[in-house]
Protein backbone atom coordinates (compact mmCIF):
# COMPACT_ATOMS: atom_id res chain seq x y z
CA UNK A 1 0.00 0.00 0.00
CA UNK A 2 1.46 3.61 -1.20
CA UNK A 3 0.68 5.34 2.26
CA UNK A 4 1.17 2.28 4.56
CA UNK A 5 4.17 4.20 6.33
CA UNK A 6 0.99 7.17 7.09
CA UNK A 7 -1.51 5.09 8.25
CA UNK A 8 1.37 3.32 10.95
CA UNK A 9 2.72 6.97 11.76
CA UNK A 10 -0.86 7.95 12.25
CA UNK A 11 -1.69 4.92 14.75
CA UNK A 12 1.56 5.51 16.60
CA UNK A 13 0.25 9.53 17.09
CA UNK A 14 -3.04 7.97 18.36
CA UNK A 15 -1.65 6.03 21.13
CA UNK A 16 1.13 8.78 22.42
CA UNK A 17 -0.21 10.15 26.04
CA UNK A 18 -0.35 13.31 24.16
CA UNK A 19 -3.38 12.16 21.49
CA UNK A 20 -4.85 10.16 24.66
CA UNK A 21 -5.44 13.78 26.12
CA UNK A 22 -6.66 15.28 23.99
CA UNK A 23 -9.12 12.55 22.73
CA UNK A 24 -10.20 12.12 26.41
CA UNK A 25 -10.97 15.91 27.09
CA UNK A 26 -13.52 17.24 25.38
CA UNK A 27 -13.11 20.76 25.54
CA UNK A 28 -9.77 20.95 23.58
CA UNK A 29 -10.74 19.96 20.13
CA UNK A 30 -13.65 22.71 20.58
CA UNK A 31 -11.30 25.36 21.91
CA UNK A 32 -8.01 24.65 19.72
CA UNK A 33 -11.16 25.04 16.54
CA UNK A 34 -11.82 28.26 17.72
CA UNK A 35 -8.89 29.82 18.09
CA UNK A 36 -8.24 28.30 14.74
CA UNK A 37 -11.29 29.89 12.95
CA UNK A 38 -10.47 33.31 14.65
CA UNK A 39 -6.93 33.02 12.94
CA UNK A 40 -8.26 32.04 9.79
CA UNK A 41 -10.79 35.00 10.06
CA UNK A 42 -7.31 37.47 10.22
CA UNK A 43 -6.08 35.80 7.33
CA UNK A 44 -9.08 36.13 5.54
CA UNK A 45 -10.08 39.40 5.97
CA UNK A 46 -5.89 40.37 5.51
CA UNK A 47 -6.13 39.03 2.65
CA UNK A 48 -9.46 40.41 1.10
CA UNK A 49 -8.10 43.78 2.16
CA UNK A 50 -5.04 43.61 0.07
CA UNK A 51 -6.88 41.97 -2.79
CA UNK A 52 -10.19 45.15 -2.81
CA UNK A 53 -6.87 47.43 -2.78
CA UNK A 54 -5.22 46.27 -5.63
CA UNK A 55 -8.20 45.66 -7.50
CA UNK A 56 -8.94 48.96 -6.93
CA UNK A 57 -11.60 49.22 -5.36
CA UNK A 58 -10.47 50.37 -1.61
CA UNK A 59 -8.26 52.98 0.10
CA UNK A 60 -7.27 54.45 -2.89
CA UNK A 61 -5.68 57.33 -1.08
CA UNK A 62 -2.92 55.17 0.18
CA UNK A 63 -0.40 53.24 -1.73
CA UNK A 64 -1.33 49.65 -2.58
CA UNK A 65 2.51 49.18 -0.96
CA UNK A 66 1.12 50.94 2.52
CA UNK A 67 -2.07 49.10 2.59
CA UNK A 68 0.19 45.95 2.08
CA UNK A 69 1.98 46.56 4.92
CA UNK A 70 -0.76 47.38 7.54
CA UNK A 71 -2.13 43.96 6.47
CA UNK A 72 0.41 41.21 5.34
CA UNK A 73 1.37 41.06 9.29
CA UNK A 74 -1.98 39.90 9.79
CA UNK A 75 -1.66 36.90 7.51
CA UNK A 76 1.80 36.06 9.22
CA UNK A 77 1.07 36.28 12.65
CA UNK A 78 -2.15 34.36 12.76
CA UNK A 79 -0.44 31.50 10.15
CA UNK A 80 1.75 31.02 13.23
CA UNK A 81 -1.34 30.46 15.59
CA UNK A 82 -2.94 28.54 12.88
CA UNK A 83 0.24 25.97 12.68
CA UNK A 84 0.32 25.81 16.22
CA UNK A 85 -3.49 25.03 16.59
CA UNK A 86 -3.32 23.05 13.28
CA UNK A 87 -0.66 20.56 14.90
CA UNK A 88 -3.03 20.03 18.32
CA UNK A 89 -5.82 19.07 16.25
CA UNK A 90 -3.68 16.87 13.68
CA UNK A 91 -2.31 15.01 16.95
CA UNK A 92 -5.88 14.73 18.64
CA UNK A 93 -7.06 12.87 15.08
CA UNK A 94 -4.24 12.38 13.40
CA UNK A 95 -6.34 9.50 10.92
CA UNK A 96 -9.39 11.81 10.15
CA UNK A 97 -6.52 14.70 8.91
CA UNK A 98 -3.02 12.96 7.64
CA UNK A 99 -5.13 10.52 5.66
CA UNK A 100 -7.84 13.03 4.50
CA UNK A 101 -7.56 13.70 0.37
CA UNK A 102 -9.29 16.91 1.64
CA UNK A 103 -6.81 17.69 4.36
CA UNK A 104 -3.34 16.87 1.74
CA UNK A 105 -5.13 19.16 -0.56
CA UNK A 106 -5.37 22.13 1.86
CA UNK A 107 -1.97 21.61 2.76
CA UNK A 108 -1.00 22.33 -1.17
CA UNK A 109 -2.88 24.94 -1.72
CA UNK A 110 -1.31 26.86 1.92
CA UNK A 111 1.59 26.40 0.22
CA UNK A 112 0.55 28.04 -2.75
CA UNK A 113 -0.94 30.92 -1.35
CA UNK A 114 1.72 31.79 1.29
CA UNK A 115 4.11 31.62 -1.82
CA UNK A 116 1.82 33.93 -3.76
CA UNK A 117 1.62 36.30 -0.60
CA UNK A 118 5.19 36.14 -0.38
CA UNK A 119 5.62 37.22 -3.92
CA UNK A 120 3.12 40.00 -3.77
CA UNK A 121 5.22 41.62 -0.93
CA UNK A 122 8.77 41.18 -2.38
CA UNK A 123 7.18 42.06 -6.12
CA UNK A 124 5.63 45.68 -4.88
CA UNK A 125 9.16 46.32 -2.86
CA UNK A 126 11.40 45.71 -5.86
CA UNK A 127 9.10 47.95 -8.04
CA UNK A 128 9.24 50.62 -5.83
CA UNK A 129 13.31 50.16 -5.23
CA UNK A 130 13.72 49.38 -8.84
CA UNK A 131 11.17 51.75 -10.05
CA UNK A 132 10.05 50.29 -12.85
CA UNK A 133 7.79 52.35 -14.56
CA UNK A 134 8.97 56.16 -13.63
CA UNK A 135 6.66 58.52 -12.62
CA UNK A 136 4.51 55.66 -10.82
CA UNK A 137 5.90 52.62 -9.54
CA UNK A 138 3.35 50.35 -8.55
CA UNK A 139 4.48 50.48 -5.16
CA UNK A 140 4.32 53.77 -4.57
CA UNK A 141 2.00 55.65 -6.86
CA UNK A 142 -1.45 54.46 -6.60
CA UNK A 143 -1.90 52.31 -9.45
CA UNK A 144 -1.41 48.68 -9.48
CA UNK A 145 -0.07 46.54 -12.34
CA UNK A 146 -2.08 43.97 -13.46
CA UNK A 147 0.15 41.01 -12.68
CA UNK A 148 -0.08 41.76 -9.27
CA UNK A 149 -3.95 42.86 -9.02
CA UNK A 150 -4.31 39.19 -11.01
CA UNK A 151 -2.14 37.33 -8.48
CA UNK A 152 -3.70 39.16 -5.27
CA UNK A 153 -7.20 37.74 -6.27
CA UNK A 154 -5.95 34.49 -6.90
CA UNK A 155 -4.75 34.57 -3.61
CA UNK A 156 -7.98 35.60 -2.38
CA UNK A 157 -9.51 32.90 -4.15
CA UNK A 158 -6.90 30.16 -2.76
CA UNK A 159 -7.72 31.25 1.02
CA UNK A 160 -11.49 30.77 0.59
CA UNK A 161 -10.85 27.30 -1.18
CA UNK A 162 -8.83 26.89 2.08
CA UNK A 163 -11.45 27.63 3.69
CA UNK A 164 -14.16 25.45 2.08
CA UNK A 165 -11.58 22.63 2.14
CA UNK A 166 -11.10 23.18 6.32
CA UNK A 167 -14.81 22.67 6.98
CA UNK A 168 -15.32 19.42 4.34
CA UNK A 169 -12.51 17.79 6.07
CA UNK A 170 -15.42 16.60 8.20
CA UNK A 171 -17.42 14.94 5.03
CA UNK A 172 -14.20 12.97 3.87
CA UNK B 1 -48.51 28.84 18.06
CA UNK B 2 -45.53 27.87 20.66
CA UNK B 3 -42.15 28.18 20.52
CA UNK B 4 -41.50 24.44 19.66
CA UNK B 5 -44.49 24.78 17.42
CA UNK B 6 -42.87 27.23 15.64
CA UNK B 7 -39.69 25.21 15.51
CA UNK B 8 -41.64 21.90 14.41
CA UNK B 9 -43.08 24.13 11.45
CA UNK B 10 -40.11 25.35 10.53
CA UNK B 11 -38.46 21.95 10.41
CA UNK B 12 -41.07 20.70 8.58
CA UNK B 13 -40.49 23.55 5.45
CA UNK B 14 -39.81 21.78 2.09
CA UNK B 15 -36.72 23.78 2.17
CA UNK B 16 -35.71 22.43 5.47
CA UNK B 17 -36.56 18.93 4.55
CA UNK B 18 -33.89 19.27 1.47
CA UNK B 19 -31.35 20.80 3.45
CA UNK B 20 -31.98 17.88 6.31
CA UNK B 21 -32.24 14.89 3.52
CA UNK B 22 -29.84 15.97 0.90
CA UNK B 23 -26.25 14.38 1.34
CA UNK B 24 -24.61 17.99 0.13
CA UNK B 25 -26.51 20.44 0.93
CA UNK B 26 -25.80 20.38 4.73
CA UNK B 27 -21.89 20.88 4.48
CA UNK B 28 -22.33 22.93 1.51
CA UNK B 29 -24.51 25.47 3.88
CA UNK B 30 -22.43 25.09 6.72
CA UNK B 31 -19.13 25.98 4.83
CA UNK B 32 -20.28 29.09 3.40
CA UNK B 33 -21.53 29.94 7.03
CA UNK B 34 -17.76 29.59 7.94
CA UNK B 35 -16.61 31.59 4.75
CA UNK B 36 -19.18 34.43 5.92
CA UNK B 37 -18.39 34.17 9.26
CA UNK B 38 -14.92 34.27 8.87
CA UNK B 39 -14.83 37.24 6.94
CA UNK B 40 -17.33 39.08 9.87
CA UNK B 41 -15.07 37.97 12.35
CA UNK B 42 -12.15 38.91 10.57
CA UNK B 43 -13.40 42.92 9.44
CA UNK B 44 -14.54 43.25 12.84
CA UNK B 45 -11.16 42.20 14.10
CA UNK B 46 -9.45 44.75 11.79
CA UNK B 47 -11.60 47.36 13.10
CA UNK B 48 -11.34 46.35 16.79
CA UNK B 49 -7.20 46.06 16.77
CA UNK B 50 -7.09 49.31 15.05
CA UNK B 51 -9.65 50.81 17.99
CA UNK B 52 -7.11 48.74 20.76
CA UNK B 53 -4.04 50.71 18.70
CA UNK B 54 -2.76 47.67 17.57
CA UNK B 55 -3.27 47.98 13.48
CA UNK B 56 -3.90 50.48 11.24
CA UNK B 57 -2.63 53.38 13.70
CA UNK B 58 -2.11 55.27 10.90
CA UNK B 59 -5.06 55.37 9.45
CA UNK B 60 -8.18 57.24 10.83
CA UNK B 61 -10.44 55.58 12.50
CA UNK B 62 -13.21 56.68 10.36
CA UNK B 63 -11.35 55.77 6.96
CA UNK B 64 -10.59 52.06 8.44
CA UNK B 65 -14.76 51.63 9.41
CA UNK B 66 -15.63 53.09 6.03
CA UNK B 67 -12.96 50.68 3.86
CA UNK B 68 -14.10 47.51 6.41
CA UNK B 69 -18.00 47.89 7.15
CA UNK B 70 -19.49 47.18 3.85
CA UNK B 71 -17.17 43.84 3.64
CA UNK B 72 -18.62 43.06 7.59
CA UNK B 73 -22.32 43.70 6.41
CA UNK B 74 -22.51 41.93 2.68
CA UNK B 75 -20.54 39.01 4.78
CA UNK B 76 -23.01 39.14 7.54
CA UNK B 77 -26.33 38.89 5.20
CA UNK B 78 -24.52 35.85 3.77
CA UNK B 79 -23.65 34.58 7.55
CA UNK B 80 -27.51 34.75 8.71
CA UNK B 81 -29.07 33.27 5.57
CA UNK B 82 -26.58 30.48 5.32
CA UNK B 83 -27.03 30.36 9.44
CA UNK B 84 -30.94 30.46 9.21
CA UNK B 85 -31.09 27.69 6.32
CA UNK B 86 -28.66 25.39 8.93
CA UNK B 87 -31.32 26.18 12.12
CA UNK B 88 -34.29 25.16 9.69
CA UNK B 89 -33.04 21.87 8.81
CA UNK B 90 -32.79 20.79 12.61
CA UNK B 91 -34.66 23.23 14.72
CA UNK B 92 -35.93 21.51 17.37
CA UNK B 93 -32.32 20.53 17.85
CA UNK B 94 -30.55 23.92 17.75
CA UNK B 95 -33.82 25.62 19.76
CA UNK B 96 -33.35 23.37 22.64
CA UNK B 97 -28.97 23.70 22.27
CA UNK B 98 -27.59 25.39 25.14
CA UNK B 99 -24.63 26.57 23.13
CA UNK B 100 -26.94 27.76 20.34
CA UNK B 101 -28.83 30.30 22.70
CA UNK B 102 -25.45 31.74 24.40
CA UNK B 103 -24.57 32.40 20.81
CA UNK B 104 -27.94 34.29 20.05
CA UNK B 105 -27.06 35.96 23.17
CA UNK B 106 -24.04 37.03 22.91
CA UNK B 107 -24.22 37.86 18.94
CA UNK B 108 -27.37 40.27 20.46
CA UNK B 109 -24.56 41.86 23.05
CA UNK B 110 -21.71 42.28 19.89
CA UNK B 111 -24.94 44.28 18.46
CA UNK B 112 -25.84 46.55 21.01
CA UNK B 113 -21.97 46.91 21.69
CA UNK B 114 -21.47 48.46 17.99
CA UNK B 115 -24.50 50.44 18.58
CA UNK B 116 -23.43 52.31 21.35
CA UNK B 117 -20.15 52.87 20.11
CA UNK B 118 -21.81 54.33 16.94
CA UNK B 119 -24.26 56.30 18.73
CA UNK B 120 -22.38 57.59 21.60
CA UNK B 121 -19.20 56.55 22.00
CA UNK B 122 -17.22 56.94 19.10
CA UNK B 123 -19.01 60.09 18.04
CA UNK B 124 -15.78 61.95 18.93
CA UNK B 125 -13.51 59.00 17.70
CA UNK B 126 -14.54 59.94 14.20
CA UNK B 127 -12.93 62.98 14.70
CA UNK B 128 -9.53 62.07 16.17
CA UNK B 129 -6.90 62.27 14.46
CA UNK B 130 -4.82 59.55 12.95
CA UNK B 131 -1.87 58.59 14.77
CA UNK B 132 -2.93 59.53 18.21
CA UNK B 133 -3.69 56.95 21.16
CA UNK B 134 -7.01 56.07 20.94
CA UNK B 135 -9.11 56.85 23.60
CA UNK B 136 -10.42 54.97 26.88
CA UNK B 137 -13.47 54.17 25.31
CA UNK B 138 -12.48 52.90 21.99
CA UNK B 139 -10.51 50.83 23.94
CA UNK B 140 -13.53 49.36 25.97
CA UNK B 141 -15.43 48.89 22.57
CA UNK B 142 -12.45 47.16 20.91
CA UNK B 143 -11.73 44.47 23.83
CA UNK B 144 -15.56 43.94 24.61
CA UNK B 145 -15.80 43.20 20.42
CA UNK B 146 -13.19 41.02 20.60
CA UNK B 147 -14.33 38.67 23.81
CA UNK B 148 -17.91 38.51 22.72
CA UNK B 149 -16.66 37.64 18.97
CA UNK B 150 -14.49 35.00 20.62
CA UNK B 151 -17.96 33.74 22.64
CA UNK B 152 -19.46 33.53 19.34
CA UNK B 153 -17.02 31.83 17.44
CA UNK B 154 -16.79 29.34 20.42
CA UNK B 155 -19.83 28.69 21.45
CA UNK B 156 -20.97 27.98 17.01
CA UNK B 157 -18.09 25.15 17.55
CA UNK B 158 -19.33 23.67 20.83
CA UNK B 159 -22.65 23.27 19.31
CA UNK B 160 -21.43 21.14 16.35
CA UNK B 161 -20.15 18.89 20.08
CA UNK B 162 -23.12 18.85 21.85
CA UNK B 163 -26.12 18.17 19.54
CA UNK B 164 -27.60 14.96 19.84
Amino acid sequence: MRFHWLFQFCAWIDQTPLSQWIQAAGWIVPLVQTVHILAVAMVLSSATMIALRLAGLIALDETPRRVVARFVPFIWWPLIALAGSGLVLIVGEPGRELLNPIFQAKMVLLLLAITATRWLTVSLNDETASGTQPGSPAGTGLAVAPSLRAVATATLLIWVTIIFAGRWIAYF
Amino acid sequence: MSFDGILQWLESTPIAVAISEGDALFPLLEAIHVLAITMVVGSILIVDLRLVGLASNGRKVERVLGEVLPLTWSAFAVAACSGLLLFASKAVTYGHNAFFLRKMVLLALAGINMLVFHLVTGRDIAVSSAGTAPPPAAKVAGVTSMVLWFGIVACGRWVGFTLH
